[in-house]
């Protein structure tokens, strides 16, 4: 087991993490039913790297990601997007921060019907009043290798071209990382690998911070590093993941 | 199991229904106040003319006869006083008491403001309508009753002194008593008792005899005897008059009469207030509709589902007709409660609507309501029912958007091809005056815009988009949403195309109609002051000398508004009216004389009129006077029309001595003498004038200012009910956004996901708000003004006055309901919780 990333160091100022989370806890009912998601979970995601959260179902991968992501809220513990700590963040300034410093990306229903591709590129940054950045979104825009179907309505996309654009989309303001929830889930096995090397480019060649959702063995081996969850516990992690290497794993856990 | 699931639909999804809900329950409460201030009326009309007459076995009254000349110029002919005393001697008559009426003002509760009233002459009898409900009935000159709720709201006590006026002079009175008529405290608006000593000068009892003479007879009369001889009696009075006679009515005849008439004046009110009430269910329909279409389409998934595991379309169409159903029969029941409420609220609060009414709702009247309520709901689901129970199984397992329907290129042709040629046959029936081709043209053009209006906005939304681009992302977002559902949009915005379309097309043709009549009345001739009663009763002889004898007037003219008739036809089966006037100051008048020279022994005829009806100077006409007398006069001048008479005059002594009828005058018109001082000129006819009831001081301007204010009143009036249909356009935009965000609550998720804050979201839901609006507001403010400006070019000869303030404030209404109603949608989405809704399958 590596340790670096499951222990960060505790310091607010550091810097290495694009996010962080310490002693993270949220449980859902109440009443004597309680439904713990997230158990206690201290996790760190370094910069520039690709971490895949894994685990069967209901071992609350889900509701990590969405607590790391500000849209959901921890019953207890602290969460840091890059230095700046978002828990007890009001809604306003959560919104900001998802636009400014978070990408997202879905398992479906990631762009806006009523735009074309180029315009869901870029409606974070026009969301906060900005002009992107042209030489930035002309980069993106390169690695995302759509073409002529930038002018495109999403109807009229395939579903592996809507995902690449909303890895696009979450690209567009450079955050501190690009949360992605099973993104491949919807898709066939072709535009499945164009989606995940995508992302992966992002990483490598835009230095890009990505944390993905997925209980795909094979999508997971994209990423540098597996965080395995059950039970809303981390129960371990696998750098430089191959297929087998997740599968077997995955075995292990009971899965 | 359907009925479960219809019935479960409704429960778990309530806000869905708000908007159709909120425009049924308006419209039916609008249509149960209409019919409940009916009921009201009329009923208490009706049992207080019974319950008031309830003593009467046989009455005595005037009529006219329908066929004189000038039948709707005359009042039915007053029953002399000595006749009740020959009626009450007859064997078998108890009593016989006389009942007259006229103007009286009572002093107001600020100076300088009379109140007006109904001075009735009354005899203390068990006959007599009115019971006193404190003190006494009048029976000494001097002495008044004052109902009771006109009492208590001008601060009147039994023993007051009050000063009033009369149609024939200052009357210092004292307070005896406060009366009331049946169950109310007044039989008109406000009541005044006085004894039959002052008769005379209350309602010219004297001259103008009883208006009708109340019978009772004694119990062991011979009705049949009794009656025959009073019936004796009548044809002898009407021996001497000129025209009409009396009719002798049973007790049970005029209790039905008088109840009949106060039905008939609430029905008509009834019909009146019906007709904008039915417009406004109309317009309710059309959201009815467009929720039931949006909610089907929604829920294309779960009819599939339903379809698929073996329900038949049947059994699919009545469980939306059952939802329906659900929601008409509430809103029904809601609004017909709170139409009832409302009048209830008013005949409790407001003392004027009070005096005269009770509550009361007829069963029907209810039944009404909840008919017409659920008739409208259910017609208005109809299609859509049928829609959903075509829909195929397999889309229950279809991705595509079901919500969102192409817009059709053919329709928006067929749209555009009828505008078009609406338009075209406005425009040319308009010019060549021809009313069927501006009526087919305004039909269609209507039809068309309705036809056409997704791609109308369409169109719109594609010019709107760049310019709201540049102004935020929201807007953007909103146009773009507003186009991707155009059919959607039109449909929503057609509802406040017809409420705007019916406001403008009412105040622009109304405010044409009203600057055409203050102009034409502006451009008559007229004297700068004239004295009239507008009910034209004749003024009273002492008010002649008077006004006649004021310093700084010269030349006082005196007229009889109608003397008679003379035997031609000026259009509508009417005959030349014919007035009597001194012609010796016929220049007072200020009425030009175009060909001729007026003279005492001819008749000057106003040249338009005389042009129209075939007459030129020289021709002779004969003038049946009032009594029936007739008398050949040549046309000796032709003039211009003049406000202070009608268009045809002889002079005045003239005709009293080719009648032999002591015409009185009923208006006087004069000028100022050169060197007088206006203002106190004024001032002290006016202090003639107010010591007289329902006399005032006309002069040209005041006159304007009075038809001016009229007309605005009538066209609020038009306006305010009209605006009915504008609310419950403005519930359909609501419940459409409702709509709209329960369907796109994913797309909203995403957008709050990726970083758009709440405001920008509550933006983008008031500019999609605000566009709609616009949409509707603009096409039914064109329509309005095209077709009225067509339609008053052709009926008042291009004289079109560009509404352009009223324009501006239904412009600046249609924004501000736009905003209104995206308020409760936009705080909804904005409350949504942004995970939930990406979670939202």
């Amino acid at each position: 087991m590596s340790s670096a990333p499951a222990a960060p160091a505790p310091a607010a100022s550091d810097v290495d993490f694009a996010a962080r989370c310490y002693d993270l806890t949220k449980v859902y009912g109440g009443d004597g039913n309680d439904v713990v998601a997230v158990d206690d979970v201290t996790l760190g995601f370094p910069r520039a790297t690709f971490t895949a959260v894994m685990g069967p179902s209901g071992s609350g991968k889900s509701t990590l990601m969405h607590c790391i992501a500000g849209l959901d809220t921890p019953t207890s513990g602290r969460v840091f997007i890059g230095d700046r700590e978002i828990t007890g963040l009001g809604d306003a300034d959560l919104t900001r921060l998802r636009r400014d410093r978070l990408g997202f990306v879905f398992q479906a229903f990631n762009l806006v019907p009523v735009l074309t591709a180029r315009e869901n590129l870029v409606l974070p940054a026009k969301l906060g009043g900005d002009e992107p950045e042209a030489a930035w979104v002309d980069e993106v825009v390169g690695v995302l290798g759509l073409g002529d179907r930038l002018d495109h309505r999403p109807s009229e996309l395939s579903g592996g071209q809507q995902q690449r654009v909303a890895v696009g989309r979450a690209l567009i303001t450079r955050p501190d990382l690009v949360l992605a929830d099973e993104p491949t889930g919807n898709l066939d096995s072709q535009s499945s690998d164009a989606v995940m090397s995508f992302l992966a480019d992002a990483v490598e060649r835009l230095g890009q911070s990505v944390v993905m959702v997925t209980h795909d063995p094979w999508a997971a081996s994209y990423s540098s590093n597996v965080v395995f969850l059950r039970d809303g516990a981390v129960e371990g992690e696998l750098a430089a993941p191959t297929t087998d290497g997740v599968l077997d794993k995955m075995k292990n856990l009971g899965a | 199991m359907l009925t479960q699931i219809a019935w479960r639909n409704v429960r778990a999804n309530p806000v869905r229904f708000l908007g159709t809900v909120l425009a049924v329950v308006l419209a039916t409460t609008f249509l149960s106040a209409a019919l409940t201030a009916r009921d009201s009326l009329s009923d208490s009309l009706e049992s207080n003319a019974v319950a008031a007459l309830d003593e009467v076995d046989l009455a005595v009254d005037g009529f006219v006869d329908e066929d004189s000349p000038g039948a709707q110029f005359e009042s039915p002919p007053g029953v002399p006083v000595d006749v009740v005393a020959d009626v009450a001697a007859v064997d078998g008559v108890a009593e016989a008491i006389g009942q007259a009426s006229g103007d009286v003002e009572l002093p107001g509760l600020v100076a300088d403001s009379p109140t007006p009233a109904t001075g009735w002459v009354v005899v203390d009898s068990p006959l007599t309508p009115w019971s006193i409900a404190e003190g006494r009935l009048p029976a000494a000159a001097g002495e008044i009753a004052v109902d009771e709720d006109t009492a208590r709201e001008l601060d009147l006590a039994v023993g007051a002194p009050v000063a009033i006026a009369t149609i024939s002079g200052p009357l210092e009175a004292t307070v005896v008593g406060l009366s009331t008529y049946g169950d109310v405290a007044a039989r008109e608006l406000r009541d005044v008792l006085v004894s039959a000593a002052d008769g005379d000068v209350v309602a010219d009892l004297s001259s103008s005899g009883w208006d009708i003479v109340l019978v009772d007879f004694d119990d062991d009369a011979d009705i049949d005897a009794a009656t025959t001889q009073v019936d004796a009696l009548a044809d002898d009075a009407a021996e001497s008059l000129e025209t009409g006679g009396f009719e002798v009515l049973t007790g049970d005849e005029l209790r039905d009469r008088e109840a009949g008439q106060a039905a008939s004046l609430a029905s008509g009110l009834g019909i009146g207030l019906q007709v904008f009430a039915y417009l406004a269910l109309v317009i309710g329909a059309l959201i009815i509709f467009n929720t039931f279409t949006t909610v089907v389409a929604q829920r294309t998934r779960e009819f599939a589902l339903l379809r698929a595991i073996g329900t038949s379309a049947r059994q699919v169409r009545r469980a939306v007709r059952l939802e329906a159903l659900v929601v008409a029969v509430v809103s029904s029941a809601i609004g017909t409660a709170l139409g009832a409420g409302l009048i209830a609220l008013a005949i409790a609060v407001i003392p004027a609507v009070g005096n005269f009414a009770n509550f009361s709702m007829r069963p029907l009247s209810i039944v009404q309501v909840m008919v017409s309520g659920i008739v409208v709901t259910m017609v208005s689901a109809f299609i859509p029912a049928w829609r959903a129970s075509r829909t195929r199984p397999v889309e229950a397992m279809r991705d595509a958007d079901p919500t969102v329907k192409p817009v059709s290129r053919i329709r928006g042709l067929i749209g555009m091809g009828a505008m078009a040629v609406g338009a075209l046959a406005l425009a040319i029936g308009s010019a060549i005056d021809n009313w069927w081709a501006m009526g087919a043209g305004s039909v269609l053009l209507f039809i068309g815009v309705l036809v056409a209006g997704p791609t109308l906005v369409s169109l719109l939304a594609r010019v709107l988009r760049r310019p709201l681009a540049r102004l935020s992302i929201a807007d953007e977002l909103a146009v773009a949403e507003a186009d991707r559902n155009a059919r959607r949009t039109a449909a929503t915005a057609n509802a406040l195309v017809i409420g705007v379309f019916l406001v403008v097309f009412a105040t622009s043709a109304g405010g044409a109609l009203r600057d055409f009549a203050v102009d034409q009345i502006g451009e008559l001739s007229g004297a700068d002051v004239s004295v009239a009663s507008f009910t034209g009763q004749p003024l009273d002889e002492e008010l002649v000398t008077q006004v006649t004898e004021v310093d700084g007037l010269v030349e006082v003219a005196q007229v009889n508004s109608t003397v008679g008739f003379g035997d031609l036809d000026i259009g509508f089966g009417q005959q030349l009216p014919v007035a009597g006037v001194d012609m010796d100051a016929f220049g007072v008048l200020g009425v030009d004389v175009i060909e001729g020279a007026v003279d005492s022994e001819g008749l000057a005829v106003a040249e338009e009129l005389a042009t129209g009806a075939g007459i030129a100077l020289g021709d002779i006409v004969t003038v049946e006077f009032l009594n029936g007398e007739q008398a050949d006069l040549e046309v000796t001048a032709l003039t211009g029309f003049s406000f202070d008479i009608p268009p045809a005059n002889i002079d005045l002594a003239l005709a009293r001595e080719l009648s032999g009828d002591d015409l009185p005058v009923t208006s006087l018109a004069a000028q100022y003498a050169p060197d007088a001082d206006q203002d106190q000129v004024t001032a002290d006819v006016e202090a003639i004038t107010s010591q007289y009831a329902g006399i005032d001081l006309i002069d040209t301007n005041q006159f304007v200012t009075l038809i001016r204010t009229f007309f605005n009143f009538l066209l609020s009036a038009v306006s305010a009910l009209l605006g009915v249909a504008i609310v419950i356009a403005l519930f359909g935009i609501l419940n459409t956004l409702v709509l709209a965000i329960a369907e796109r609550t994913r797309e909203l998720g995403l957008l709050r996901s990726v970083g758009m804050t709440r405001r920008q979201l509550r933006r983008m839901i008031r500019t999609e708000a605000v566009i709609t609006s616009m949409v509707g507001t603009t096409i039914g403010a064109v329509l309005g003004l095209a077709i009225s400006f067509a339609i008053i070019r052709v009926a008042l000869e291009g004289a079109f006055s560009w509404p352009w303030l009223e324009l501006a404030v239904t412009m600046v209404a249609g924004v501000v309901t736009g905003v209104v109603a995206s308020l409760f949608p936009a705080w909804r989405a904005a409350r949504m919780n942004a995970l939930e809704a990406i979670r939202t399958e």
